[in-house]
């Protein structure tokens, strides 16, 4: 269990559970999170154990997240996660934590934990390769193309595992030898799509799996523009092969040009 | 004393003497028939009472016990209706036939006294000629199936009361209907010249039937994979007359003869849907009837769609495949089927069907899911795997059509001629798709340059050693079509061409 890198030396996961408890409170999202962990100078369990003047004294908090704060002392829920991880061998890093990818970290907007499979790289020099589910055959050689590059110039390369060009992209990475990432929409215990079970277990083995949704949760439309946001931030390329209008790829594009990364769209 | 009547029964495709005996005791009227008859068999009686009726005899008045020998064996079909009226007949002195006892007798009644043919005649006529019975009478519908036994007098009559006529030598002859020969069942509809800018589809098809190779054509919809395979059988090498009596008989029990009953003499083609259940290809049912596989003896089965049929029904042709026969059991007994046939199927490469071309999207992890759906042990009893393009309509006009089924199959009998030759000592085989191990190094030998180039492209595919004893058993067969002593490159080259499944699969972007 990778723990954070703060004064105490908790390898229990204790400190952790706060992390999580401090998620899961209704109204607080990465923002007013950050905001409370600034505050509470990055220890969670501090802020579990404040009281209600003492979270007033946050900028912007509002009075509903103080209350929600202050009647939310339930750790069950935190606990049962954190167990469940500890039970799939799921590993949790958060923003203290020196394995989130530094390129992520100085962006406001991260989630302020993720769930990790695999071995995470310090330094991760990715570049991104996604596009559409279903490509065509010179759209996969594309994608296998620009993977075998990256690999050759010691890049890894980051994707989504979905089917089509993303698959492509790990496997041809996986079959050079190269490390390769995969942001997942669902928990890190649950394969999707259903076909890629084996990619799954390689890429744990040779690369990491990541996601920002506990163990057991399951992918739903809404969670996959956040995955591909998670994608645009780890890489400092993006390469979009063959996206539809509308397409999920086309989003990791837009989040690429917000956070300033280099967006190279490939059409059909 | 009991009369005692000659006829035949079916097991398997084999028949075997029965002999109808009748006797008439003391008692209440009532017929019983005894010696395990089916369903068919108990009705009898009924059928006879009426035929006799309607003939115009007399019906004895007595307790009439009819028993069918040997008594323990199961007995099926209404063939015997004939051999116990008689026996009935000539019991209560009815009539008085002379040497009843020398014919052998088929034939089922009707209730207005007249006979209708019956299926599995051939097996009972070989079974009487194989049992020194040299007279039969049958039905008049079934007189050319009959007549195809050689050295077997054959009564054939209308009537029971034409047939007790003849018997009791009252100068009626026998009735045969239709005996003018009709033209030979030809298959001269299908030919290969139909065929257009398919060359290389059909240098695989005579490589497949000239070593007995099996085939399995990859193609998009409609693309000409059943018209090449409907062609087969005319390629293959003429059937000797051993042959053909061999496919009549199965053809017979399973009640199929066609052309008022005569030799089948075309190569069977048999294309069952791939809804086809189990016991529909490989036999069975309550009286173990001969199945698809046993029809398209010593032709061609072609299943077409294969991915589309269950993997239940496709993995039982493993057995027939490599045994050339099938066993099926029943309670009625076990009964052992021919199936020597040419397996040839096609399939399309990926669930949309239109893999590698532009409007194929489907991934390459459901592409070979599709495929895997063929348990690999199928796969590996198909030596030939080719891909079939697409040919336009337009480009179709001007092309000449290349060979005619005729030229390719003076070809195929050519090579197996050959290898008939080279397998002489050894058991059991027959065509190069046959070789063992051992015979292929035997066999098989070629120069280094021709090994390097086939060493370089299984390298390349990373080929299983199966594969490449595949590969060498195809390229034989492809010396043998040119008549050459040894494999040559251009055997190798044709042969390497010739696995475009395996050649494809290679090329998936998939973690394994």
């Amino acid at each position: 269990m990778q723990r954070s890198g703060q004064k105490q030396q908790q390898d229990d996961g204790s400190d952790l559970i706060y992390w999580i408890w401090l998620t899961k409170i209704p109204g607080i999202g990465v923002k007013t999170g950050r905001a409370l962990l600034e505050g509470f100078g990055w220890n969670p369990k501090r802020i579990y154990e404040a009281d209600e003047t003492e979270y007033r004294g946050i900028k912007d908090i509002g009075e509903m997240r103080v209350k929600n704060l202050a009647n939310n002392k339930n750790l069950d829920c935190a606990k049962r996660i954190y167990d469940d991880c500890v039970r799939k061998h799921i590993s949790i890093m958060t923003l203290r934590d020196p394995a989130y990818p530094d390129i992520a970290k100085c962006l406001p907007d991260m989630p302020l934990y993720l769930y990790y499979k695999g071995k995470l790289m310090k330094n991760l020099n990715g570049v991104a390769i996604v596009g559409a589910r279903r490509c065509t055959a010179s759209g996969k050689e594309k994608a296998v193309k620009l993977a075998y590059k990256a690999v050759t110039s010691g890049e890894a390369v980051i994707s989504g595992m979905a089917k089509g060009i993303d698959s492509y992209a790990h496997t041809a990475c996986l079959k050079t030898g190269g490390y390769t990432v995969a942001v997942l929409g669902n928990g890190l215990d649950i394969c999707y799509p259903d076909e890629h079970r084996l990619l799954q277990q390689r890429i744990e083995e040779n690369g990491a799996l990541i996601s920002e949704y506990e163990p057991g949760v399951q992918p739903q439309k809404v969670f996959f523009p956040c995955r591909n946001r998670l994608i645009a931030a780890f890489s400092k390329k993006i390469y979009i092969i063959e996206a539809g209008f509308k397409s999920g790829a086309l989003i990791t594009g837009d989040y690429g040009q917000k956070y300033g990364r280099h967006v190279i769209e490939i059409s059909q | 004393m009991a009369t005692m009547v000659r006829s035949f029964a079916i097991q398997g495709i084999e028949g075997y003497p029965v002999e109808i005996e009748a006797t008439l005791l003391e008692g209440m009227p009532m017929l019983s028939i005894i010696g395990l008859g089916d369903q068919a068999v108990r009705e009898a009686g009924e059928r006879i009472q009426a035929a006799i009726n309607s003939a115009g005899y007399q019906f004895p008045k007595k307790k009439v016990i009819l028993s069918l020998a040997p008594g323990d064996i199961r007995k099926r079909g209404s063939h015997f209706d004939l051999g116990m009226a008689l026996a009935i007949l000539q019991e209560s002195e009815e009539v008085g036939a002379k040497n009843l006892g020398e014919y052998g007798v088929i034939g089922e009644l009707a209730l207005n006294g007249s006979i209708r043919p019956c299926t599995g005649i051939l097996p009972m006529i070989m079974a009487a000629s194989k049992n020194g019975i040299r007279k039969v009478i049958v039905p008049a519908g079934n007189y050319k199936e009959a007549k195809l036994i050689k050295n077997i007098e054959v009564f054939a009559f209308g009537g029971l009361s034409e047939a007790v006529r003849f018997l009791e030598g009252k100068g009626v002859s026998s009735q045969t209907v239709g005996e003018e020969e009709l033209p030979g069942e030809q298959n001269s509809v299908l030919d290969f010249a139909d065929v257009k800018g398919q060359d290389e589809l059909i240098d695989a098809a005579v490589l497949a039937a000239a070593g007995g190779h099996n085939m399995l054509m990859i193609g998009e919809p409609g693309c000409g994979k059943t018209m090449i395979a409907q062609r087969i059988p005319t390629i293959l090498p003429e059937m000797t007359e051993s042959e053909s009596l061999e496919i009549t008989k199965i053809y017979s029990i399973a009640g199929l003869l066609k052309n008022g009953h005569t030799l089948v003499n075309a190569r069977p083609f048999r294309a069952p849907h791939h809804n086809a259940s189990l016991n529909a290809l490989i036999g069975g049912g309550v009286n173990a009837l001969p199945g698809e596989v046993s029809l398209a003896h010593n032709g061609v089965l072609f299943l077409d769609e294969l991915t589309e049929f269950s993997r239940r029904t496709l993995d039982a042709l493993r057995q027939p495949i490599e045994d050339k026969k099938v066993c099926i059991s029943r309670v009625n007994g076990t009964n052992t089927f021919p199936a020597n046939f040419m397996f040839v199927t096609a399939m399309n490469p990926c669930p949309c069907g239109y893999y590698p071309g532009k409007k194929c999207r489907c991934t390459d992890y459901e592409i070979i899911k599709y495929r895997s759906r063929i348990s690999g042990p199928i796969m590996d009893r198909i030596d030939v795997q080719k891909e079939v393009h697409p040919v336009g309509y337009f480009e179709l006009e001007s092309m000449a059509s290349s060979r005619d089924s005729k030229t390719l199959r003076n070809m195929v009998e050519a090579a197996r001629k050959i290898q008939q030759e080279r397998f002489a000592d050894e058991e059991g085989v027959n065509s190069n798709a046959q070789m063992t191990t051992s015979m292929i190094q035997k066999y098989c030998g070629m120069d280094k340059e021709t090994l390097s180039l086939l060493k370089e492209n299984c390298e390349k595919y990373s080929y299983s050693a199966r594969v490449i004893h595949k590969l060498m058993r195809m390229a034989r067969t492809s010396a043998d079509l040119d008549g050459a002593e040894k494999i040559r490159r251009t055997d190798v080259e044709r042969v390497l061409g010739c696995r475009d499944l395996d050649k494809s699969s290679s090329r998936m972007m998939v973690v394994t």
